[in-house]
């Protein structure tokens, strides 16, 4: 199998998308926005996925949690699974709720042995329900965690060896953490182990704060940075399997040919790093 | 148990400006009195504030529906 | 006890009741056998395609009416259009838009365009690929129509003539409502059996309606210029895949207004029909998720995975 590049499905890229499929290799679908849908609804992602694969994406699990997800989630994702028969389904490595309290959004759970304990069981659980495991997504954080007693690298890895799910490496999630909190990315993808890695987020932010306080906010609203194609040929260099690689877009949307020519630049960046492997190899 | 009391009083100060304000005001009493373990509350007391604030707008926006 | 004995009245109720299950039976065992269980693939980014899917040849004609005159090649003149002085068949490559603006040379009405043989023929290859899709009937489905229609014909004539010899013989000639129940019957089933649409056919309008419920919001958003025929799905293509999905009335409140009304009463169906048989697709939209109590995520995506 080869690589693949695709683009987040969006209802404002739809005429895009589907007029450009020779382009585009698969879709990532939001799951959440189908749980509750009508059937009439999830019946479309069938057409969708006739037209190109499709990969279903969760945001709502909170799989990284030392709390047990419930069950009727995990229900309604291997519901909406079993209707649309996705190529994969991926949620994140984040926490979501908390004693009744809804967050609202991903946020970073405690790097800590209960947190990657409970990512296990949930992940398994997952697997159980679904019938197949997730691919799981490093977040972007505004804030390190406290309750932190590992980086995140070693956080990622350990979740990822002692489970059935592989790495969706999120590029920017990876950059904007190290900038905001001061460490290598480069590092951190050589500390992941490389045939876990089965696909890739590529994202666009922007700055954030005080001038003397800024963070870099991962809000899928701009164009892929320089130093995220950067990552994404190192990734390509050492990670050993096929790689599905999704340019995430959520609004200012730019002309269908710009995302576009941003995932051709995906395709070049990801065949240097192939080409440097093969190269090493020989 | 512990564990998701951190993760309760986390998501409580990430998404409430009440319970963010008073724990500001006195992080070791309001991680203690959250059940917090002594480890936790150690850690919890040296948040990042400018992290906290930040997240915390940003998750208000996303409720919003703000940019 | 047998129901052809039971008094009229009686026996009028037992046939509304049986024509009513037959009927039933009948649209049932059509849905049944039309609904295909794989998903067809077509090409969606194929207005004039989803055009004809959705109402037929007249339906193109009226989207390929509209393309042209936002490109400037046709003009508008009341209820009458032409082609523009620039403009010639060979300005454009696809062969409705070629055949409308040969059509159109000269100036004419409007609704000459849906009695015009040449233009039929042009629509023609959208109808066989929705066959070959079988979104649209082709001989085996009509075959497999023809068949039902015909079980149905007898029963509900076997049945109804059966009573009206009996009473006959018995010397009742007070057979007429039941003679009009029969007659009635008969339409109706006539009516529903030969769609235009296969059931998948209209599934599809409906996933299609519900993959591109994004143009819909909001339609004054849309870019009313000229279009490009190179620019695949660019903002240009928009207002025609628009009309395509949802009919041309679905631009009203766009830049179009020279659209407003340039069907009216030029042909008995309204130009925003979705199917012949009166069969309409949602205007549901699509990928817009309210940030309910289990969704971590915006409207319409992530909103970035984390930290915002």
């Amino acid at each position: 199998m080869r690589d693949r590049f695709g683009l987040g499905w969006r209802a404002k890229l739809a005429l895009g998308i589907l007029s450009n499929l020779d382009r585009i290799d698969i879709v990532e679908v939001i799951a959440d926005d189908y749980f509750r849908a009508p059937h009439r609804e999830r019946r479309a992602l069938r057409t969708l996925g006739a037209q190109t694969p499709v990969t279903l994406h969760g945001v709502s699990l909170g799989m990284a949690s030392s709390v047990l997800v419930e069950t009727k989630r995990l229900d309604e994702m291997a519901r909406l699974c079993d209707e649309v028969s996705p190529v994969s389904w991926s949620e994140h490595l984040a926490f979501v709720r908390g004693g009744g309290i809804e967050i609202g959004h991903l946020a970073a759970p405690p790097r800590s042995a209960a947190t990657v304990d409970g990512a296990i069981a949930n992940l398994r659980r997952a697997r159980k329900i679904v019938g197949v495991a997730p691919q799981v997504e490093n977040v972007a954080t505004l804030i390190d965690p406290p309750g932190s007693d590992r980086d995140e690298a070693t956080w990622v890895s350990e979740i990822i060896l002692h489970s059935d799910s592989d790495l969706l490496l999120d590029l920017h999630n990876l950059h904007a953490n190290s900038i905001n909190f001061n460490f290598d990315p480069v590092d951190y993808i050589t500390r992941i182990p490389p045939e876990r890695i089965g696909a890739i987020h590529l994202a666009g932010g922007k700055w954030i704060g005080r001038p003397d306080a800024r963070r870099l906010l991962d809000d899928h609203l701009h164009d892929v940075p320089d130093p995220v194609y950067q990552l994404l040929e190192k990734v390509g260099a050492c990670a050993t399997r096929p790689l599905t690689v999704i340019l995430e877009r959520d609004g200012n949307f730019p002309p269908i040919e710009w995302l576009l020519e941003q995932l051709d630049r995906a395709r070049r960046a990801v065949a240097r790093g192939r080409t440097r492997r093969s190269a090493v190899a020989a | 148990m512990n564990d998701s009391r951190l993760e309760t009083f986390l998501a409580g100060i990430y998404v409430d400006p009440g319970a963010r304000a008073k724990f500001l005001a006195n992080p070791r009493g309001e991680a203690t009195r959250a059940g917090l373990t002594a480890q936790q509350v150690e850690d919890v007391i040296k948040i990042d504030r400018d992290g906290l604030e930040l997240l915390a707008d940003s998750l208000e926006r996303k409720r919003h529906g703000r940019k | 006890m047998n129901p052809f004995d039971l008094p009229g009245p009686q026996f009028l109720l037992i046939y509304i009741i049986f024509a009513g299950l037959v009927i039933s039976g009948l649209v049932f065992a059509r849905r049944r056998a039309e609904l295909s269980p794989s998903t067809a693939r077509i090409d969606l980014s194929d207005p004039y395609l989803i055009a004809f899917l959705r109402g037929g040849e007249k339906e193109v004609l009226r989207v390929a009416t509209v393309t042209l005159i936002q490109r400037g090649l046709l003009v508008r003149d009341g209820k009458q259009i032409q082609r523009a002085e620039n403009a010639s068949p060979n300005s454009v490559r696809i062969p409705v838009e070629q055949a409308l603006l040969k059509k159109y040379a000269r100036s004419g009405k409007i609704s000459w365009m849906f009695e015009d043989e040449g233009l039929s023929l042009a629509c023609e290859p959208y109808a066989r690929t929705l066959q070959r899709a079988r979104l649209l009937p082709d001989d085996y489905v009509h075959r497999g129509r023809l068949v039902r229609l015909v079980i149905a014909i007898f029963l509900l004539t076997g049945v109804g003539f059966t009573r009206v010899m009996i009473a006959l013989d018995a010397g009742r000639t007070n057979v007429g409502l039941l003679i009009v129940l029969i007659v009635a019957s008969l339409v109706i089933a006539a009516a529903i059996s030969f769609p235009r649409l296969t059931e998948t056919g209209k599934a599809m309008i409906f996933d299609v309606q519900t993959l591109y419920g994004g143009l819909r919001h909001p339609v004054s958003s849309i870019n009313a210029g000229p279009a490009s025929a190179t620019s695949a799905g660019g903002a240009g293509v928009e207002p025609m895949m628009l009309a395509a999905v949802f009919g041309v009335g679905a631009l009203a409140g766009s830049g179009f207004s020279f659209a407003d009304g340039l069907f009216r009463g030029q042909d008995k169906r309204r130009s925003n029909s979705c199917a012949s048989d009166g069969d309409c697709g949602s205007s549901c939209s699509t990928s817009s998720s309210s940030c309910s109590g289990g969704s971590s995520c915006g409207g319409g995506g992530c909103g970035g995975c984390g930290g915002s």
